[in-house]
């Protein structure tokens, strides 16, 4: 194996490969990155066995062959090289030589064999969707799902693809986020409902620019994607997802809407003295009013006032403030329509005069309220 | 400046709770809580005048009876424990800007900040307080004030009854050397008597010797811990929101038993308290822990954690019943009886949020349980029970 590439190329392969290789790991090889030299350039590929991901950048390769090497060592040397052309030479399975400018390094790798066989995974009839819309799924969607261990379906964002569109679907059993972006035809038309873990999307959201078309294709336990230079596989989580329409509310008659700045400013400071646990808050809704007050015993108390646009019946009701402030994170337009039944039935929250085709939409359920 | 906390305890608090609910027990001296006098439980608390034939709580009920038979032995309510404990709690709280019941009858107060309002000493605060505890709960406490935890708790310990003693920051060593080692937190009667046979009984004697002397004795660890202590060095953090560690209810069968079926039944008694209770405090377990002795004292505790948490009986039942048939199976193969049986919740989290997919039943079940819990709220517990359970009542 023999090459001459770029530090900026190598770099940015590298960056895109090293946060697929675990920092722990019983299997030394998962450490290391592998390094292949063929015609088209190089191909680098890392893994932890739930997400693999590879990436092609282009080299001067003078003799094809393949290591891998120690992902952390390698992404190191190469940070603190000058900026010149790096040259890479196998020696023997497990050796290579990098030399730039002046430097020369040895490094100590493993054979290519030991680094485990990426999923396989056919891309003939792939669904094709544009980066741009992969991207804003997942980064108003993924937030939602759930961390804990108890249920792992919701440890998984479910991806729904239809003719006409594709949506996704987080919850952690508390609170929950939906979006639907409609997709233009274009590669298959074949329906399917998929559970990805939300480490893998992070990758994805992350390798493919939004201009990139990207091909999506299942096996039976594996979802891949792929641009003309990146792969990324991930495991799928197995259903079924729990019937989340269901809990959508579609009698909630009290609609209020709100400035998100100012409404998150006051939950801000409302969630200061709520308890470190419950995180609760109470929201009192009357006339054109919001009164948000936290009482925590052996703490201390807060009240304030907002003005929103409110006529409904007067409505009590409490929340874990947490979720409700991570939700006004991703709302994307300046104001906020918030929608109410009862203080123990969900309440949803969705973006007000947003100019794009998607639909977004959040519920959280309410906190008992303790008098 | 020094912290300047108080521990407040409460004297005889489960003799005097029940002395109020029961008008007859008001002028019986001898007084033992905790059991019948034929019933095999423990001691929970003794009056004043039984704990000088040398009756204390924790003891065998058997035994209590035997140190003093004259005295009147009585099984009090939980419930009314609890209630006076929050009416007490109440009152702390008028008093304190911080107040964290340690158990039912004991609290410490946080009095950091009032430096200016009490320069000095605390003594004038304690006596409002203990007066206004007596007036409004008629029960009697008696309270300490120290720089930190320990200094307090020994403090009220040496005032009871009714007392009010302080040591102030710079005074605990000459406060302590008056005590006996068995004073001290974390030296039970067993590590006590271990180091009297090595001539260690007094704090005075572990001040004067040095960190290295004393670890020849009783070893480097034992050493650093009881070193410090000796000195007077102690917590003076009170957690706020901390949640408990446990909710349990045990009983020491007034027979031992060998039929799984009469088991079964009082494990679904206990477990149907500790269920209300976790509901009533707000909290969730994870964890179910049963506990049995057999008739040789072989005690046997196993633990099942649950996929979610919960605070319904019919869940922490199941889960109890499967770990009673494993640990039953052992009672048999000994040929034993059961002579106490105990159940336990444990890795208790709040139960405040409410689940987007909670299974059908699972609802039912929690409303039918809140229904219940109304009716026990005005009724008391034992208004509403698993048909299981409702059948003539046996003499205990």
């Amino acid at each position: 194996m023999k090459f001459t590439i770029t530090r900026e190329q190598l770099q940015e392969g590298l960056s895109a490969v090293a946060a697929s290789v675990p920092s722990k790991t019983t299997l030394p090889v998962l450490s290391n990155i592998l390094v292949e030299a063929t015609r088209d350039g190089i191909r680098l590929s890392g893994t932890d066995l739930d997400i693999a991901v590879s990436t092609t950048v282009p080299a001067q390769v003078d003799q094809d062959g393949a290591i891998t090497l120690p992902a952390r060592k390698l992404v190191e040397i190469v940070r603190e090289l000058p900026t010149a052309a790096i040259r890479i030479t196998g020696s023997g399975e497990q050796r290579v030589t990098i030399e730039c400018g002046r430097s020369k390094f040895k490094l100590l790798g493993l054979p290519r064999e030991e680094f485990p066989a990426f999923p396989a995974v056919k891309f003939d009839g792939a669904w094709r969707t544009r980066s741009s819309d992969l991207q804003k799924l997942i980064g108003h969607v993924a937030f939602a799902a759930s961390t804990e261990e108890s249920r792992p379906i919701l440890n998984g964002v479910l991806w729904e693809l239809r003719p006409d569109r594709m949506r996704m679907v987080a919850t952690n059993g508390h609170r929950l986020a939906r979006m639907d972006v409609p997709t233009a035809a274009g590669g298959s038309t074949a329906q399917a409902d998929l559970i990805v873990p939300p480490k893998a999307l992070d990758q994805i959201r992350r390798l493919f620019d939004a201009d990139e078309e990207v091909e999506i294709a299942r096996s039976e336990n594996h979802l891949g994607f792929r641009s003309a230079t990146t792969q990324v596989f991930t495991r799928l989580i197995e259903g079924p997802y729990p019937n989340y329409e269901q809990v959508i509310p579609r009698e909630n008659d009290k609609t209020v809407t709100a400035d998100k700045g100012a409404l998150t400013s006051a939950l801000r400071r409302m969630s200061i003295v709520a308890s470190d646990q419950t995180h609760r808050i109470r929201l009192a809704f009357a006339g054109g009013a919001c009164k948000l007050s936290v009482q925590t015993p052996d703490l201390g108390e807060a009240q304030e006032e907002l003005t929103v646009s409110y006529d409904g019946d007067p409505l009590e009701i409490g929340f874990n403030a947490t979720y409700l402030l991570e939700i006004m994170k991703f709302i994307p337009t300046d104001e906020v329509r918030m929608t109410f039944k009862a203080p123990e039935r969900a309440a949803t929250c969705e973006p007000v005069g947003w100019n794009d085709p998607a639909s977004f939409l959040t519920l959280v359920m309410p906190l008992r309220l303790v008098d | 400046m020094s912290a300047r906390l108080m521990h407040v305890d409460l004297d005889a608090f489960f003799v005097e709770v029940c002395r109020q609910r029961n008008p007859e027990l008001r002028d019986v001296e001898l007084l033992v809580v905790g059991g019948r006098r034929e019933g095999r439980g423990v001691v929970q608390s003794a009056s004043y005048g039984a704990r000088r034939y040398g009756v204390h709580a924790g003891m065998p009920i058997g035994e209590a009876v035997r140190l003093c038979p004259a005295a009147t032995f009585f099984r009090g309510e939980f419930i009314h424990y609890r209630e006076a404990s929050r009416a007490v709690q109440a009152v702390l709280e008028r008093h304190a800007p911080v107040v964290v019941m340690a158990s039912l009858d004991e609290a410490y107060l946080d009095f950091g900040g009032t430096e200016g309002l009490w320069p000095v000493s605390l003594l004038p605060v304690a006596e409002t307080i203990r007066d206004d505890v007596q007036r409004t709960s008629g029960l009697d406490c008696s309270i300490g004030i120290g720089p930190n935890r320990m200094i307090a708790k020994l403090a009220s310990d040496a005032a009871k009854p009714r007392g009010l003693m302080e040591v102030r920051a710079g005074w605990e060593e000459g406060f302590l050397a008056g005590l006996p080692l068995k004073a001290l937190p974390g030296v039970g009667p067993k590590t006590a008597a271990r180091w009297a046979e090595l001539g260690l009984s007094d704090v005075h004697q572990v001040q004067a010797m040095s960190v290295e002397a004393l670890a020849r004795l009783i070893g480097d660890d034992d050493a650093r811990a009881l070193k410090l202590r000796a000195h007077g060095h102690g917590g003076t953090t009170l957690s706020r929101d901390r949640l408990p560690r446990s909710v349990s209810r045990e009983t020491t069968l007034s027979r031992d038993l060998r039929d799984p079926a009469e088991l079964d039944r009082i494990l679904a008694l206990l477990t149907a308290r500790v269920a209300g209770q976790l509901r009533d405090e707000g909290l969730v377990a994870r964890t179910v822990a049963l506990k049995l002795r057999h008739d040789d004292f072989h005690t046997v505790t196993r633990r099942h954690t649950l996929p979610d948490a919960t605070d319904l009986d019919a869940e922490l039942l199941s889960a109890a019943r499967a770990l009673f048939r494993n640990a039953f199976d052992d009672v048999r193969r000994r040929d034993r009886g059961v002579r106490l049986i105990g159940i336990a919740a444990t890795n208790l989290g709040l139960s405040a949020e409410p689940d987007l997919f909670e299974p059908p039943a699972r609802t039912r079940l929690r409303r039918l349980t809140s229904a219940v819990d109304e009716v026990r709220a005005r009724f008391g517990f034992d208004a509403m029970k698993p048909a299981q359970l409702v059948r003539p009542r046996k003499p205990e």
